[in-house]
């Protein structure tokens, strides 16, 4: 074969080899390339779906400030389901609240039973006792507003009356269920919510009619339910008590359970105001005469 | 730079037993003359040759040994079987070669060229005369297909397809031409290529093969410029090779072949002489230049042929005229022995003549191609250059192709990293997002299944609350009981006005009187109602909640307060239940406070700063309250205080320094300290020249230094 012929004819097959080896070569990079942008487009589908999905990715500003507000409004108001409860734990965490907001709040504590409600247990336990109201209405508040998910269930409040005198204390049975949840996580110690301190305003248990109230600080003035006007002026009023003596009284002067109102001369009576049981009165007294008028 | 490189080039020529050698150098353009040697062979070179001649030649090492001639094989005999290059790196082919049974002639020969620096140059040599068969042809010969119909001409098709022959051609302008095939060994190649593969590591490089008769044409063209209708009679007389060629116009016209008997020098004159005359007579022309050349020409020689011709005949040497002597030696390079030597010259001339494709040259070559085209640096043809052209095209091509798909990947690889990067980013935004609602969802739970439990319980504070609140108002009126029921609770009471009742009895949702009785008191002469109410337990939806203080829990939160809380600080502490106030419920609650102060409730705006300070110490806000304080103390007169305040400001250096300084001075003037304001305010006008506040301190300057005056 001519040598020209040859060296051609190792030429081309050298340009098949080129030619192969780049198609080759290229049908390499164009799989790479494929599979790239396959994968490429796969991925961007990915995004689209996952955006698609979530359409609000882009509102997790919202759902922070939502989770923020919920768990404000947790931490405010709502209450938390404990692990665990048992007479010991609760006893306890009365008497916390007891010696953080009413110290002089006194009750007597039994364990009823324990009972399960669906599908949360709960012990349920009665405190009574006599206690001032508004201790009574601060360990309620307490009671109410903490974390710990107790209930009350029944609450029975009656005034007190000692020996026909009137107290200040008002006598309670509360009936109260304490919640817990065993698989709910539980929380080391919860702390105690610091709520503004809040006391009634009025005692609505207060009896306005009561008998006259045993006070010795009134003993030092003149009794007008035992006292007769002697003589009067304008201005002036002359009393004589049980005993004979004789008190000289001005317009507003004190007598027991109230002062001197008014003085008419003419008609020759005094009127005293006078609260002895509750309720502000006035008493009519004629000179000479123990004559009363009440209004 | 080229054209200072100096080349050699060696011409070859043998004629019998003799063996000429001219070797030229090619310099700045310039062809010189450097060496003419000679040697007479004792014998032929080839046992076929010598046979031919009759002689009985044997082998060199055999003649030593005296070993009987060996019998050669018809095929060896026949067979003309050029080496390749490439047999020349295998020692094992030569083993069957000629050199294997070398000649004395040969190694004679061999002698003799290694005396020259054959490496170092380029060699021609001319082809064996004997072997050389021709063929002229005119121009009705046609040019269609000539190569094939030539060598059917002068070869069997035995002889074609044997492949063993060397053959070219002239083809005169006139479509007339020579063709000549050479069969049979070129034995000065044999020898060439033996001392080559003996003596030199460099392999020799051959330019060209050439008949004689085309050597003496080429010198002809060369060297002389006869008029065209001038017949022109070279007459080479050597050893062996005798033969006058007639050419007109530089063709080739005839040629024939000079015998002459072994008689006197005067005798082979006249026969020479005769055979021109003849040759004259024979075609009808007339040779008016006859140039002479060969071992025997003599001076002699020349002054018969000019005696003999007429006078305007140019009858002269066959001379190189283009070619140089190399100095020192022009002595020994006469016309005479120029042309002796002169188809040796004019084979290496036609190596080294740079100018040939502008002259006359005849481009014939007998060098088989083989060896042509072994000595190639880039051994390729035409269609070689296109299939090369094609493998650059698509390697370039390819080359291109493929830098642009590995770009395309690349940046596809990118953009999908890219994606990936995002798609990380999202679905973690997205599970934190998750997170995020999870908890929300396990608060919302939790708080739904609180309310479940605790449903309208636990608002006894609330009750009580509005009881007393309600018989606050209504006193003489008070409860005696109160006590829960299924749906609610029941209250008994007791008032000395009994439209109070009614009043109790709105006090909460499904409210219903169930008694009210006359429990007269005869002792104190007054009427008490007794009365017994039942409600339900009110909406704790519609509630509003108590006022609270921040829980324990709040309170770290305070310091976070005014950051801006992140997703992570959210979702990653889920044990750490963050809360705060709102920025903005903050800021309201500071508006709020600044509306009070406006309104001119300084007090209530001075204690409410003051919590304000207190409760949000870090809240930007804050800094605007400390300094509302100062000026509610200035208000107050407490300008002492104030002045702490202010002083406080000016060294936060914060946006109220400008107010602080005129502050300063304000109190400085209440309390006559009439330089320290002037003071304060110069600073104010020095620190803040562009202030609107600068302009007052200006203005009050000047009024404290009116009342001076």
């Amino acid at each position: 074969m001519n040598y020209a012929l040859r060296n051609t004819v190792i030429l081309s097959i050298l340009l098949v080899l080129v030619v192969l080896g780049f198609l080759l070569g290229n049908s390499v990079n164009v799989r790479k390339l494929n599979d790239i942008r396959m994968l490429y487009e796969n991925n961007q589908k990915k995004i689209d779906d996952l955006v698609s999905a979530n359409p609000d990715m882009n509102d997790r500003d919202i759902f922070i400030k939502s989770l923020r507000d919920l768990e404000i409004k947790t931490q405010r108001e709502s209450k938390i389901i404990p692990s665990e409860n048992n007479p010991t734990i609760t006893y306890k965490y009365l008497l916390d609240i007891c010696d953080n907001f009413c110290q002089d709040f006194k009750f007597n504590f039994v364990f009823n039973n324990l009972s399960v409600n669906e599908d949360i247990s709960f012990n349920k336990y009665t405190i009574t006792g006599s206690a001032p109201i508004r201790s009574l209405y601060s360990f309620i508040y307490q009671f109410e507003k903490q974390y710990m998910l107790y209930v009350i269930e029944s609450i029975k409040i009656v005034e007190e009356i000692e020996e026909g005198v009137l107290s200040n204390n008002v006598n309670f049975t509360i009936v109260f269920n304490a919640y817990f949840e065993e698989s709910i996580h539980e929380i080391d110690k919860i702390p105690f919510r610091k709520l503004k301190y809040k006391n009634l305003e009025y005692n609505p248990f207060y009896s306005r009619i009561h008998l006259p109230l045993p006070d010795e600080l009134e003993k030092g003035f003149l009794d007008t339910s035992s006292a007769g006007i002697i003589g009067l002026t304008a201005n002036k009023v002359f009393m004589k008590d049980k005993t004979g003596k004789v008190h000289i009284l001005k317009l507003g002067d004190r007598v027991a359970y109230g002062t001197l109102k008014s003085i008419n001369w003419k008609e020759h009576y005094a009127v005293f105001q006078l609260n002895e049981i509750g309720i502000i009165k006035d008493r009519k007294i004629y000179l000479n005469e123990l004559k009363e008028e009440s209004k | 730079m080229a054209k200072n490189k100096k080349k050699l080039a060696f011409g070859i020529f043998k004629d019998g037993l003799t063996i000429k050698i001219a070797q030229l150098t090619l310099e700045n353009g310039i062809i010189t003359i450097q060496r003419l040697e000679e040697t007479t062979l004792s014998s032929a070179l080839s046992i076929k040759e010598s046979e031919e001649n009759g002689e009985t030649v044997l082998p060199l090492e055999q003649q030593e040994n005296e070993i009987i001639i060996p019998e050669l094989s018809d095929g060896e005999e026949k067979t003309f079987s050029l080496p390749e290059m490439s047999d020349y790196e295998d020692s094992d082919n030569f083993t069957d070669s000629p050199t294997d049974n070398i000649i004395p002639g040969m190694q004679e020969l061999q002698n003799f060229l290694q005396e020259f620096p054959l490496e170092r140059g380029k060699i021609s040599f001319n082809a064996d005369n004997d072997q050389i068969s021709y063929f002229l042809f005119d121009s009705s010969f046609g040019t269609k297909n000539l190569h094939n119909r030539l060598l059917n001409e002068l070869l069997s098709k035995k002889e074609i397809k044997a492949k063993n022959y060397s053959f070219d051609f002239i083809l005169n302008p006139d479509k007339s031409g020579l063709a000549f095939v050479h069969k049979g060994n070129f034995n000065i190649f044999h020898a060439l290529r033996d001392i080559n593969l003996n003596l030199s590591k460099k392999k020799y490089f051959y330019s060209y093969i050439d008949t004689n008769e085309i050597s003496l044409i080429n010198i002809v063209n060369h060297n002389y410029d006869f008029s065209e209708d001038d017949y022109v009679l070279i007459l080479y007389i050597g050893f062996d090779y005798k033969i006058g060629i007639i050419l007109k116009n530089g063709m080739y016209i005839r040629s024939f072949p000079i015998i002459f008997p072994d008689t006197d020098e005067v005798s082979i004159r006249e026969t020479i002489f005769s055979k021109i005359l003849l040759e004259q007579d024979t075609f009808n022309i007339t040779i008016k230049n006859i140039l002479l050349a060969g071992d025997n020409t003599t001076d002699e020689d020349l002054k018969y042929f000019r005696s003999a011709t007429q006078e305007d005949d140019n009858i002269t040497r066959l001379d190189h005229k283009q070619l140089t002597v190399q100095k020192g030696m022009e002595n020994k390079v006469t016309l005479e022995k120029i042309a002796k030597y002169a188809i040796p010259i004019e084979l290496a001339y036609k190596t080294l003549d740079v100018k040939k494709k502008n002259r006359k040259t005849n481009k014939t070559n007998l060098l088989p191609n083989k060896v042509m085209e072994n000595q190639k640096h880039f051994k390729i043809v035409w269609h070689g250059f296109l299939v090369l052209l094609a493998i650059f095209y698509f390697a370039f091509a390819g080359t291109i192709k493929n830098l642009e798909l590995k770009r395309d990947i690349i940046n596809y690889e990118k953009k999908n990293y890219q994606v990936e990067q995002e798609f990380i980013k999202n679905s973690d935004l997205i599970r934190k997002l998750n997170e995020i609602k999870d908890k929300i969802n396990k608060l919302e739970e939790d708080m739904i299944k609180v309310e479940e439990i605790t449903e309208n319980k636990n608002q006894w504070n609330y009750i009580l609350d509005v009881f007393s609140r309600s018989l606050n108002k209504n006193r003489l009126s008070w409860l005696n009981n109160i006590s829960s029921s299924d749906q609610g609770f029941k209250i008994e009471g007791y008032t000395t006005n009994r439209h109070a009742i009614i009043v109790f009895s709105e006090l909460f949702p499904e409210s219903k009187i169930t008694n009210i009785s006359i429990n007269d008191d005869d002792e104190n002469e007054i009427t008490i109602w007794k009365f017994n109410i039942t409600s339900n337990y009110p909406d704790y939806k519609s509630l509003t909640s108590p006022e609270k203080e921040k829980t324990e829990l709040e309170k770290p939160a305070e310091k976070t307060e005014t950051e801006k809380i992140t997703i992570e600080e959210v979702v990653e502490k889920p044990e750490t239940v963050i809360i705060t106030e709102t920025s903005e419920e903050i800021s309201k609650k500071y508006n709020t406070i600044l509306s009070l102060y406006f309104s001119g409730k300084i007090d209530d705006a001075y204690n409410q700063f003051s919590e304000f300070v207190k409760d949000y110490p870090q809240h930007e806000m804050s800094y605007n309250a400390k300094y509302l304080i100062g000026e509610c103390l200035y208000h107050k007169g407490r300008y002492a205080e104030a002045k702490k305040i202010f002083e406080m400001i000016y060294k936060l250096n914060g946006n109220k320094t400008p107010d602080a300084l005129i502050m300063l001075g304000h109190c400085s003037v209440k309390e006559n300290d009439l330089e320290s304001a002037v003071q304060y305010w110069n600073t104010l006008i020095k620190k803040y020249p562009d202030n609107n506040l600068s302009e007052i301190a200006q203005k009050k300057i000047m009024d404290i230094k009116g009342i001076e005056k």
